[in-house]
């Protein structure tokens, strides 16, 4: 009885925070905004083969560089590909590369600031120390180094390098809600009852410093978003991929002529940046965890 | 006592930049070597000679046939005498051309840092203090479009605006080639180059101080030493620009390494755009060639310059700060 009790409270507790979370989420019509705008991409996103009027990799021959008409609402680019289509599949490949990447930010970012912030010492000086580094260090120069590494330039890859990068910022969170949470009661009696130190770090702290990695994981979505795109840009991402950074390079060859095809896929960038940026900061507010961040 | 204090101070943070250093460089290194491919391969591009004999040669030459280790010693002692190898696209050696173009990104990324202190500080301070009023939302929202627009976006749509459609700046460059002008002339040339790739790196990191400045402000200004500060009767002016802004600007130096990275980060986009010469274009254009040597004597230089700019801001927190004793 006494033990069905104590899971109920439990139970409820964890329910209320999610509750007050939600209650302080709702309350900011920013953060709304922010989650309607991502939930627009998303949606857009996966329903893009049923939303998109055209085939977006189709080459239209004697069609090339239309403006804006009915035929095709947001122009023609340089190969008569439909803009909006273009678009529409470009939201697929920029939120699968996002989310690929914060994947591997949170594995390798979760396991160092761990160790780091549990284990404390000599350990944590010297993860710690090459966590500022990385951090410091120019991320797109780095980006081109290590894309410079590979002839042949998938976007697997990219998500990959991009992750294997970007871990920095959720480490350094991760290690220090380990530093503050190692000392708590709950850690202490886990401890006694003698549990292993990985039961604990997993089992026991990581559940409890799961909103800050959600907020980080967040706010760093917008970064890979702009960084695959700056990439293809740049002509040093995937040349087949549908990504919005491909069709701002061929827009930029005939600016001075077809305003539309640089315009429209940056916007869309845009857009998804400021919509994640908002929800990032609303679900900061909302888990109150602002001055962890 | 205080000036020992902090010459010391000094001295442990210059200390603490030999590992930082070589931690990087050994980053660089091994980012370099994992590389999948033959060197000789990428040296050649597609004339590789067939001889093995040569072959043999060539890697002896260039010291591949020693075990890596030996191979990072020989690479970072001479890079600590100013050789950093031969870049594969011209032969030219790299140290050469990163001196050629060093000045021209110092003065792009200098610049705008602070131009974008400015106006973040300035702008950030007068949106707390009108807290919730029509200028703090249209500042914050200003704010956040800067942050969220992708650089080589606003890049071209400054391009397609202020030099195309109205011709008010140049497209590329960083001055006009193929006419004579005096010094002054020469400047004002300069300038004029300047200006877009400029406004466009500023606008963001801008957007990142202003941030940081006003949410900082907000907190400050509900302390109760301004509260003192106010109730013994001094102007509002001394009491935000004197008392809360001193304590509300600590944040933005703290983050000024890390926004360095990004900055000169953004450089490399933006000089990319614009042909700005600088070390960003060169990364750049080493990159597409594959040009290692070259793309690892920009990252070394890079990575010193970033080192002495957290130097600095380590020194100038230490200054501001008096809690900071060391």
């Amino acid at each position: 009885m006494q033990k069905l009790l104590n899971r109920k409270t439990v139970k409820e507790r964890k329910a209320g925070m999610l509750h007050i979370a939600w209650r302080r989420f709702k309350k900011n019509k920013v953060s709304i905004a922010g989650a309607i705008i991502t939930l627009t991409i998303a949606g857009i996103a996966i329903l893009a083969p049923l939303i998109s009027p055209y085939n977006p990799e189709k080459l239209n021959y004697g069609k090339e560089l239309q403006p804006p008409s009915w035929e095709f609402l947001l122009g023609t680019d340089t190969g008569g590909r439909d803009i909006l289509s273009y678009i529409i599949w470009g939201a697929r490949t920029s939120l699968l590369v996002a989310i690929g990447a914060i994947l591997i930010e949170v594995a390798i970012g979760v396991l160092i600031g761990a160790i780091a912030g549990y284990f404390g010492g000599i350990i944590d000086e010297i993860l710690m120390r090459i966590t500022d580094i990385i951090m410091t260090l120019p991320t797109i120069l780095l980006l081109l180094t290590a894309v410079s590494m590979f002839k042949v330039r998938s976007i697997v890859i990219i998500t990959l390098i991009m992750g294997a990068l970007g871990w920095p910022w959720m480490a350094r969170i991760v290690r220090s809600e380990f530093l503050s949470l190692k000392e708590s009661l709950f850690v202490e009696a886990a401890k006694s009852l003698g549990i292993g130190k990985l039961r604990i770090i997993f089992h026991h702290i990581l559940p409890n410093a799961i909103s800050p990695i959600i907020v980080v994981a967040t706010l760093d979505a917008p970064f890979y978003i702009m960084y695959e795109a700056t990439l293809s840009f740049l002509g040093l991402g995937d040349p087949t991929a549908i990504s919005w950074g491909n069709l701002v390079a061929r827009g930029k060859d005939v600016l001075t002529s077809a305003w539309w095809v640089a315009t429209f896929p940056g916007l869309m960038i845009f857009i998804t940046t400021i919509g994640l940026n908002l929800l990032g900061d609303g679900l900061r507010d909302a888990f109150d965890v602002r001055a962890r961040i | 006592m205080l000036a020992m204090e902090l010459r010391n101070y000094i001295l442990r943070r210059l200390l603490i930049c030999i590992p930082t250093f070589l931690v990087s460089s050994m980053i660089i290194f091994s980012l370099m070597h994992i590389a999948p491919g033959d060197p000789i391969e990428i040296m050649y591009r597609g004339t590789r000679p067939t001889n093995p004999k040569i072959i043999e040669l060539i890697r002896e030459k260039l010291g591949l046939d020693k075990p890596i280790y030996e191979q990072y010693f020989i690479w970072i002692l001479n890079f600590l005498k100013g050789d950093l190898g031969y870049s594969y696209v011209n032969n030219q050696p790299v140290i050469e051309q990163i001196a050629a173009r060093l000045w021209l990104t110092v003065e792009l990324v200098l610049l705008s840092q602070v131009l974008s202190l400015l106006m973040g500080i300035v702008l950030g301070v007068v949106a707390a203090v009108k807290r919730n009023s029509w200028v703090d939302s249209l500042l914050s929202l200003s704010s956040l479009f800067g942050y969220s627009m992708p650089s080589f976006w606003m890049a071209i749509l400054f391009i397609l605006i202020f030099a195309i459609t109205f011709k008010w700046f140049p497209v590329c460059g960083s001055q006009t080639i193929g006419v004579e002008l005096d010094f002054w002339g020469a400047l004002a040339d300069h300038l004029w180059h300047l200006t877009l790739p400029l406004l466009v790196l500023s606008f963001g990191s801008a957007a990142w101080y202003f941030r940081l400045v006003r949410s900082a402000m907000l907190d400050v200004l509900q302390m109760d030493y301004i509260k003192t500060a106010r109730a013994k009767g001094l102007t509002e002016r001394i009491v935000i620009y004197k008392h809360a802004l001193r304590n509300a600007i600590l944040p933005v130096a703290t983050s000024f390494g890390t926004s360095l990275g990004f900055v000169l980060g953004g450089a490399v986009v933006v000089e990319s755009i614009f042909a700005w010469p600088g070390l960003g274009e060169f990364a750049y254009k080493s990159t597409l060639a594959r040009d290692y040597p070259s793309i690892m004597g920009i990252n070394m230089m890079i990575v010193l310059c970033v080192l002495i700019a957290n130097l600095i801001t380590d020194i100038v927190i230490a200054l501001i700060d008096p809690r900071i004793r060391y």
